[in-house]
C-alpha cells in the first residue's frame, strides 16, 4: 500500500499560473525553492501529492491516474464511490452492532440513554430538573441531549411553554459544557456551583401549586446562562437565543406551524426561518407528492389571465 | 386577484433584498393584503432588535408605498380566527389528545382568506400549506417523527375547516418569484436564468419550504 511521505510541503515550482488574459503563463514562485502560499495560484493538473491528508493516502496513485487521465471515466468513479460508501456503511453498521445500539426514529441511540430516559417521569418536573442537574454535574452530553429532546416532545403534545423553557435550559447547559473555552475557564466553577443550587431550588419550587415563583426561577437560570455566555463565549448572540431558534426549528420539523413553533419557544421568526433554511427539512419532504413549482406558476398564470380578461 | 400574505413570505423577500419585486408584480396580480397580526410580527415586534431591524424597516417602506393593504382587525375576523384555531388544533389527535399545530398568526391569515373571499394564500412554511392542500401528507410527517404514538386525523373536523376556507391556492415565495420571471415582470432585477436560480436558492436558504430537486426540475425548462 502506498504511504504518503510525512511533512511533504507544497512546492510552488511545480505550479503553472495562468494570467487572466491568457497572454503569458508563469510559475507561482521564482528561482528559489521556498514554499509559498497558493491562495491565488491555479494549478495545471491536480495532484494528490498536494494534499497532505493521510485519510486519502492509500488512494493517492489511483486519484492522480483518474483525475489527470484523458480517459477519465465518471461512471467508473461513481462505481468506486459506491463501493467506498458501502464499505463505510458496513463499517458503521459493524460499529453499531458492536455497541448494540438500537435504531429509534432513524437514529442509533445508546441503550443506556434509552433506559435512563424511560426511567424518568416527564410529568414530574421536579424529577426532570434534578435529572438535568445530575447530568450537568456528570458532564453527560448524551443524556442531556436526550432529556431536551424528550422535553420538547412533551412541550409539543401538551402545548406547555414552561416545559419548552426547561428544554431550552437543558439544551443550553449541553452547549455550555461542550465548549472547552467556557468549561476550562476559571469562572466556570462559580457558575457550576450556582447552577447546582438554582436547579435544586427550581426543583423544589416546581412542587408548589402556584408556579409564579418557579417561572421566575427558570427565567433567572436562563439569565445566568446568558450572562455566563456573554462573559466567556465568542459569539454575539447568546446560547439561549440560539437554543430557542434551534429547538423551534425541531418543533417545526415535528409538524408544528412556524408561528406555533416560535410561540412555544418564544423565538424570533426571522432566526427560526434562517435555521430552517439551513436544514434538510424541505428536502426530506420532497417525497410528498404535491403541486410542483411549475404547476403553481401555471396556476398563477391562469388566474391572472382570467383577471386580465375581466378587466378588458 | 387578491393574495393574503403570511409573515414568512415577507421575511424571506426582505432578507433576500427582493422586496422591490412586489411593486412590479402587484399591478399584474391585483391586491396584496396582510393582517394586523402579520404587520405586528414582521415590523413592530422586531423593531428593537438590531439584527432584524433592517428587515422590518424595508417591509414598513412597502406598507408606506401602499404595496400592501393592512386589513384592520374587527369582530368578524376575530371570531373567524377563533373558530379556525379551534378546528385546526383539533384535527390531529395524539393518543387521543388534540395536537396544537397552528397558532394565531396563520389562523388569522386563513380567517382573512375566508372573510375577504380571496382565493390565494402566500405562505412559506410547510404545515399551513399541507393542512390546506394535503392533510394526509402532514399526518405522515407527524407519524414519521413519532412512530411510537397513535396519531389520527379527524376527517369530520377537517371537512368543517375546508368548508370555512374553501379551496384556495397556496403559494410560496419561490412560486411568486418564478411567476414574475416568466411574465417578464422583473426587468432590471432578475435578468437571466442564473440570477433566477440564485434568487430561488436564496429564498430556500432563508426558510422557504422548497427542495433542491424541485428548483432544479423547474429550471430545466426555463430559458
Amino acid at each position: 500500500m502506498h504511504k504518503m511521505k510525512k511533512n511533504r510541503k507544497f512546492s510552488g515550482k511545480n505550479h503553472l499560473v495562468k494570467n487572466p488574459d491568457n497572454s503569458k503563463q508563469f510559475y507561482a514562485v521564482g528561482d528559489n525553492n521556498e514554499n509559498v502560499s497558493f491562495i491565488n495560484a491555479r494549478r495545471n493538473t491536480r495532484n494528490f501529492k498536494e494534499q497532505d491528508n493521510s485519510s486519502f493516502g492509500h488512494n493517492a496513485n489511483r486519484f492522480n491516474k483518474q483525475i489527470n487521465s484523458r480517459t477519465h471515466n465518471p461512471n467508473r468513479h461513481k462505481k468506486d464511490n459506491k463501493q467506498n460508501n458501502n464499505r463505510n456503511n458496513n463499517k458503521q453498521n459493524q460499529n453499531n452492532q458492536q455497541f448494540n445500539f438500537p435504531k429509534k426514529h432513524g437514529k442509533f441511540q445508546n441503550p443506556e440513554v434509552i433506559k435512563y430516559i424511560s426511567s424518568l417521569n416527564f410529568k414530574n418536573w421536579s424529577q426532570i430538573l434534578l435529572a438535568i442537574n445530575e447530568q450537568f454535574q456528570n458532564v453527560d452530553l448524551q443524556k442531556l441531549h436526550a432529556i431536551d429532546e424528550k422535553l420538547l416532545d412533551e412541550a409539543i403534545i401538551s402545548n406547555n411553554k414552561l416545559i419548552a423553557e426547561m428544554a431550552v435550559i437543558a439544551y443550553s447547559y449541553r452547549k455550555l459544557i461542550s465548549k472547552k473555552h467556557i468549561f476550562y475557564s476559571p469562572n466556570w466553577k462559580k457558575f457550576k456551583e450556582k447552577t447546582i443550587i438554582d436547579l435544586k431550588l427550581a426543583s423544589e419550587l416546581s412542587k408548589k401549586p402556584d408556579l409564579a415563583e418557579f417561572t421566575k426561577k427558570i427565567k433567572e437560570i436562563q439569565t445566568d446562562i446568558e450572562n455566563t455566555d456573554k462573559l466567556l463565549g465568542h459569539f454575539i448572540h447568546d446560547i439561549v437565543f440560539n437554543a430557542r431558534a434551534k429547538i423551534a426549528s425541531s418543533a417545526y420539523a415535528y409538524g408544528l406551524s412556524l408561528s406555533q413553533a416560535t410561540n412555544l419557544l418564544s423565538a424570533d421568526k426571522d432566526s427560526v426561518m434562517a435555521v430552517i433554511g439551513q436544514t434538510k427539512i424541505p428536502d426530506e419532504d420532497s417525497v410528498i407528492k404535491g403541486k410542483t413549482l411549475k404547476e403553481k406558476v401555471n396556476l398563477l398564470k391562469e388566474m391572472t389571465m382570467h383577471k386580465n380578461v375581466i378587466k378588458k | 386577484m387578491k393574495i393574503v400574505f403570511d409573515t414568512g413570505v415577507l421575511i424571506s423577500f426582505s432578507q433576500t433584498c427582493l422586496l422591490p419585486v412586489f411593486s412590479n408584480i402587484r399591478d399584474d396580480i391585483g391586491e396584496f393584503v396582510i393582517t394586523t397580526g402579520v404587520k405586528f410580527e414582521c415590523i413592530d415586534r422586531v423593531r428593537n432588535n438590531m439584527r432584524f431591524k433592517l428587515s422590518s424597516l424595508r417591509i414598513n417602506d412597502q406598507l408606506n408605498e401602499f404595496i400592501f393593504t393592512v386589513y384592520k382587525s374587527d369582530k368578524e375576523l376575530d371570531d373567524m380566527t377563533k373558530e379556525i384555531l379551534n378546528l385546526t388544533n383539533s384535527i390531529f389527535l395524539i393518543n387521543g389528545t388534540p395536537l396544537h399545530i397552528v397558532d394565531f398568526g396563520e389562523a388569522e391569515c386563513m380567517a382573512l382568506l375566508s372573510i375577504s373571499k380571496s382565493n390565494c394564500l402566500a405562505v412559506d412554511e410547510r404545515t399551513t400549506r399541507l393542512l390546506i392542500e394535503d392533510p394526509y401528507a402532514l399526518l405522515d410527517i407527524l407519524k414519521r417523527k413519532r412512530s411510537n404514538k397513535r396519531i389520527e386525523l379527524v376527517q369530520e373536523r377537517y371537512d368543517k375547516f375546508k368548508q370555512l376556507i374553501g379551496n384556495p391556492i397556496v403559494i410560496r415565495s419561490v412560486d411568486l418569484l418564478a411567476f414574475a420571471y416568466e411574465k417578464n415582470l422583473l426587468k432590471g432585477i432578475i435578468t437571466n436564468k442564473e440570477y433566477l436560480r440564485s434568487a430561488l436558492y436564496s429564498l430556500k436558504f432563508n426558510g422557504c419550504a422548497v427542495s433542491f430537486e424541485e428548483i432544479e426540475e423547474y429550471l430545466i425548462n426555463i430559458k
